[in-house]
């Protein structure tokens, strides 16, 4: 009964099955228990004042994902699916802060970014449990979220995280003016700094299908599939950079945090260069401007990729050399292994994504399930990503931080193998001028009208795992919702769930093994 | 000499409580390895003006089989198990050793109490003392590993252990064994050790883990299966 | 006495730059400049010129704990034999009186990490007396094993003249297995890797910065010089043990030990100037080793903590049984 449908594919709100709330309650749960679905989006929307809730939820057919979407009409009280299914928790959580529908039976209804006021922790009674408060100052110049431990002694019997601290209504501000597409790309790359590129790829993706934008004719009347498909190429090469930089950066921090300084100031050096390596593509390091709609702002010449080339080689050997240090030496995996684990059944149930899904035996990637981009044609070629670990005496996928460290080691690998063929690619695309050409010019780009009545779903596979941007546009072409949904959102109830009966002095290992953005669930 | 002989004893008797305390089992087989060799160099320091090429010979034939044959072995064995971390033992960790120093403690008791005059060029009553508490404690912690040790592999090498000792504690008594005696003993233990080696790798087979309470357990089952995906998503298999 | 009197204030103004060699060793080690050596003498100028302020929860018992720490740091040190050369203050007992301001100074460190009632400055606490708790077993025995070899009760008279290593019949080997374990105690007591990591940020993994959190200011200039000088007095303390072996010749234990009394290595007429060339020179690699096994190594988690401070126990009885008979 939900409409299957395509990722960035333009639909129409009449397309979409406008089911009763009972028939679309009892769907999802069907699909939920019999077919393994899990939740890209759960949110409610206003339209021609009536409140709407829709689901977007994604089931797999061999490895090959597809996406179900649902509207309904939203009830003022449900009894919540948080219930029975714990996936569900912090969406429903959402729309209960924002359209203040009551979910009955979820324990834990509470605000989820604007909860100053009106916050009942969870405690635990007894005579030996003691809560612990730490942040949203803390001791380190990190960002602010705030943890309550309940502890007995040094163990942790339960955690709850707060977050909000930095919620700058990103998605009232888009909304807020005119829309415009430059504006709009400089906003949304702002939600999640280290997340840039993936959240301004999928922005333009979604915009390039909404508004048809690759389908353009230049002044010949031709549509030149050879510049798209260097457009593709660009942007996939920037994510795996931001993608390699971030898992460097995470192994580097994941031995500091352990007092193993030597991998820590290796790798967080051979970040730094990655980073570089992305200024030379787009200006700055962090990737920003990079990708717009249907625009490439920056010429990649063959000296830029000449050196990208030299450098990745020079730095392929020392990860795996640096690795080799940080993985055999025997107390630091005394220290990884064990700690915070969250086991297979217990992904699955809570819907985590990303590095911590993989880690834990879930073998889901965008890259694969979708094919979102240019990740299509690697398929045609057979060079996507590998899904199977190479080394087999490691990574035995237990969900623990030494299985979480070890996939980002894996995967940085497997980046560095998909960039050089990606170079390859482009050099063969080298014009006249020494550059590869991919700027489609088209100027007016900020002077479309976005399509009435449509919904646009993109997805794509950010570093930490499946990022996914909404549209919904109302019968004037007015952006009635934009949401953002980071991996983050999926993560943080793991994180609480991954800490009991630890030691409380874990914690900051179990954090950075998962390292989720505070910014990017708070927007 | 004597500092050396002093400093080897020491260190046996160092390796033996830290073998004790370790719960790692690839450093409990350098362990063993490393006393191994210790033990088998210990008779040439102890006859030192007078080292027969025989003996020398002999020494370094034992250093080869106890430091590198046994171990290597044992490695092999261990690199199939999935688990390469002992349980928390019967007796835990830190009363272990604690028990290992209270026994040196007695067996020094002890050994002042006898008076041994065999031994060769020790000059001093503290060495000779040494000597026999280190070979009887050194039987003591062969013994306790095999006693108080869930995995297989442990109470493998709580036997060569207990062997180390049995070959002090002839060093002190004889002085000199004959050759022929130790040969034979030695072939006995590489034997031994080796179908250890084998009925380990048949446990580890059959349960996926060398935990030895899962033979009282699961004394009719047969092999343990493995968790099965049912969905869509793959789980990863171990690849062994 | 004099001598002694300048001798003493030279070490305590150069230990924040031997507290300098820790910090340049690690950067070297992973290829850093590090920072520069007089780093510490400029924060600790930075920090007495600043304002300090007090939360609103404190007794005055946190006002007070700092300078008490330090006070009881030097006396310590006072008593506290450089170099072989006899110290200031000596009577018979010191050891235990030493043990006992040591004692003193954590104590009221910890009482003030309790007093600003936040949870993990208490968690913190809890930790530091725990593990404090196992070291001063072992530095108990290791004093009881000296107390047995040359029956005296002063810590002068263990040091001055190599009277340990020559004249009772301690020799090679027992003695370094005391030095590896006051050097284990070192860590433990001075909050270094593999116990505590000095340099990390967050405040649930630590041990003794988390009691100081909420100190600013002239106090927290306060602590960094306590916790310099008690890393001086415990590598003071091991160089001390180490020196007498350099001044015997016999290093290579194949030769057997004997006292050397006559001859030009004779212990009597090596001048104390090169006693104290040679006390410095064990002094800086007792804190590069420190920086060296700092670099090389992860911490443990703090359940293994315990672990880590028995092996250096059996380390003691083990000397403490070589050492039984002669």
């Amino acid at each position: 009964m939900l409409l299957k449908i395509k990722a960035n594919q333009l639909l129409n709100l009449e397309q979409i099955p406008l089911i009763h709330f009972y028939d679309f309650y009892n769907c999802i749960l069907a699909m939920v228990e019999n077919e393994e679905a899990q939740i890209v989006h759960y949110l409610g929307y206003l339209i021609n004042g009536r409140k709407m809730l829709m689901i977007v939820m994604r089931t797999h057919k061999q490895s090959v994902g597809e996406l179900h979407i649902g509207v309904t009409y939203a009830p003022t009280e449900y009894l919540s699916f948080t219930a029975n299914h714990k996936m569900f928790q912090l969406f429903e959580r959402e729309i209960f802060e924002e359209y203040q529908v009551k979910m009955l039976g979820h324990t834990q209804l509470k605000p989820l970014r604007n909860n100053f006021e009106n916050y009942e922790f969870y405690s635990i009674a007894g005579e030996n449990v003691h809560q612990v408060a730490v942040g949203p100052v803390h001791a380190g110049v990190i960002e602010p979220g705030h943890f309550r431990f309940n502890c007995m002694g040094e163990r942790v019997a339960h955690l709850e995280i707060r977050l909000g601290y930095q919620h700058r209504g990103i998605e009232k501000l888009l909304l807020a003016t005119p829309f415009t597409i430059n504006r709009a790309a400089i906003l949304i790359e702002a939600v999640a700094g280290d997340s840039a590129v993936v959240n301004a790829l999928t922005f333009s993706e979604m915009m390039e299908s909404a508004l048809n934008l690759l389908d353009e004719k230049n002044e010949q009347g031709e549509k030149d599939e050879g510049e798209i498909e260097n457009l593709k190429m660009i942007r996939t090469l920037a994510l795996e950079l931001e993608r390699l930089s971030n898992h460097i950066g995470d192994l580097g921090a994941l031995s500091g945090d352990v007092a193993f300084l030597a991998p820590a100031a290796y790798f967080g050096r051979m970040r730094g260069e990655f980073l570089n390596l992305l200024l030379l593509l787009s200006g700055n390091r962090f990737g920003k401007g990079l990708i717009r709609p249907a625009n490439n702002y920056y010429t990649v010449t063959i000296t830029d990729i000449n050196q990208i080339e030299k450098k990745l080689d020079e730095l392929n050997r020392e990860i795996i050399h640096v690795s080799s240090l940080l993985f055999s030496t025997q107390e630091i995996i005394d220290r990884f292994e064990g700690v915070g684990v969250i086991d297979y059944q217990t992904a699955l149930k809570l819907g985590v994504v990303g590095v911590a899904a993989r880690a834990s035996g879930v073998s889901y990637d965008v890259r694969k399930s979708f094919l979102p981009g240019y990740y299509y044609n690697l398929e045609q070629q057979n060079k996507n990503i590998n899904t199977k670990n190479k080394n087999k005496n490691t990574s035995k996928n237990n969900g623990d931080v030494l299985a979480r460290a070890e996939t980002r080691y894996f995967e940085a690998l497997d980046s560095i193998r998909l960039i050089k063929f990606l170079l390859e690619s482009l050099r063969k695309k080298i014009d006249q001028q020494q550059m590869v050409k991919s700027k489609m010019d088209l100027k007016d780009v900020n002077k479309k009208v976005l399509p009435i009545s449509s919904v646009v779903v993109a997805i794509n596979e950010g570093w930490r795992g499946e990022i996914s941007h909404l549209m919904i546009t109302d019968n004037m072409g007015q952006i009635i919702r934009y949401k953002i949904k980071d991996p983050s959102f999926h993560n943080w109830p793991a994180l609480a769930l991954a800490m009991r009966d630890q030691e409380i002095s874990d914690f900051p290992l179990c954090n950075k093994s998962f390292n989720l953005s505070y910014c990017g669930f708070d927007l | 000499m004597i500092d050396l002989q002093v400093g080897f004893l020491s260190l046996i008797l160092l390796l033996n409580i830290l073998t004790l305390g370790s719960s790692r089992l690839k450093i409990l087989i350098k362990n063993v390895a490393v006393a191994g060799t210790l033990v088998s160099i210990l008779p040439l320091l102890f006859s030192y003006p007078k080292i027969a090429a025989a003996s020398v010979a002999f020494a370094a034939v034992m250093m080869l089989v106890k430091g590198f044959i046994i171990p290597g072995l044992l490695y092999f064995s261990i690199r199939k198990v999935s688990d390469p971390i002992e349980q928390v033992p019967i007796i835990g960790y830190h009363i272990s050793v604690i028990i290992g120093i209270v026994f040196i403690l007695l067996a020094l008791l002890i050994s002042s109490k006898l008076s041994l005059h065999h031994l060769p060029s020790s000059p001093t009553t503290l060495t000779r003392d040494l000597l026999f508490a280190t070979a009887i404690s050194t039987i003591f912690v062969g013994l306790f590993l095999l006693m108080t040790r869930w995995k297989a592999i442990t109470q493998v090498l709580g036997y060569l252990i207990m062997e180390n000792g049995i070959y002090l504690l002839g060093t002190i008594v004889v002085g000199h064994m004959p050759y022929i005696l130790e040969v034979a003993v030695l072939l006995d233990l590489l034997v031994a050790v080796m179908i250890m080696g084998i009925v380990l790798l048949n446990i580890n087979e059959t349960f996926n883990d060398i935990d030895t309470s899962l033979l009282v357990a699961r004394s009719g089952s047969g092999s343990r299966s493995g968790m099965e995906s049912e969905s869509g998503y793959s789980k990863d298999q171990q690849n062994d | 006495m004099m001598r002694q009197l300048i001798l003493l204030l030279i070490f305590i103004i150069i230990s924040p730059l031997l507290y300098a060699i820790i910090s340049r060793t690690k950067a070297f080690l992973v290829g850093k400049k590090g920072i520069p050596f007089l780093f510490n003498y400029y924060t600790l100028i930075k920090l007495f010129r600043k304002n300090v302020i007090y939360s609103k929860t404190i007794t005055p018992i946190f006002k007070v704990a700092p300078i008490i720490n330090l006070s009881a740091i030097l006396l310590v040190l006072m008593f506290l034999p450089l170099g072989n050369l006899s110290p200031l203050l000596s009577f018979k007992g010191d050891v235990l009186f030493i043990f006992y301001l040591l004692t003193l100074g954590k104590i009221f460190m910890v009482l003030a990490g309790v007093d600003t009632g936040s949870s993990f400055e208490g968690m913190g606490c809890a930790r530091e007396v725990f593990f404090s708790a196992l070291g001063e077993i072992v530095l108990f025995l290791i004093f009881i094993m000296f107390y047995r070899l040359t029956n005296q009760l002063e810590l002068s008279s263990y040091f001055v003249e190599g009277k340990l290593i020559l004249h009772s019949k301690a020799t090679l080997i027992p003695i370094i297995f005391i030095s590896i374990a006051l050097f284990v105690i070192l860590l433990l007591e001075n909050a270094r890797v593999p116990v505590d990591d000095p340099l990390t940020h967050l405040e649930l993994t630590m041990i003794h910065e988390v009691m100081i959190l909420d100190y600013s200011g002239p106090d927290l200039g306060i602590i960094h010089l306590t916790s310099q000088l008690k890393m001086f007095f415990y590598a003071a303390l091991i160089s001390n043990l180490l020196m007498p072996v350099t001044s015997v010749m016999s290093i290579v234990p194949i030769i057997p030990v004997m006292p050397v009394t006559s001859g030009m290595f004779s212990v009597d007429v090596i001048l104390p100037f090169s006693q104290l060339i040679v006390f410095t020179a064990i002094l800086i690699s007792v804190y590069v080793i420190v920086g060296v096994v700092e670099s090389s190594m992860g911490r443990y988690q703090l359940k293994r903590v315990p672990k880590f401070v028995l092996s250096s126990l059996v380390l003691v009885v083990l000397a403490t049984i070589l050492t039984w008979r002669g």
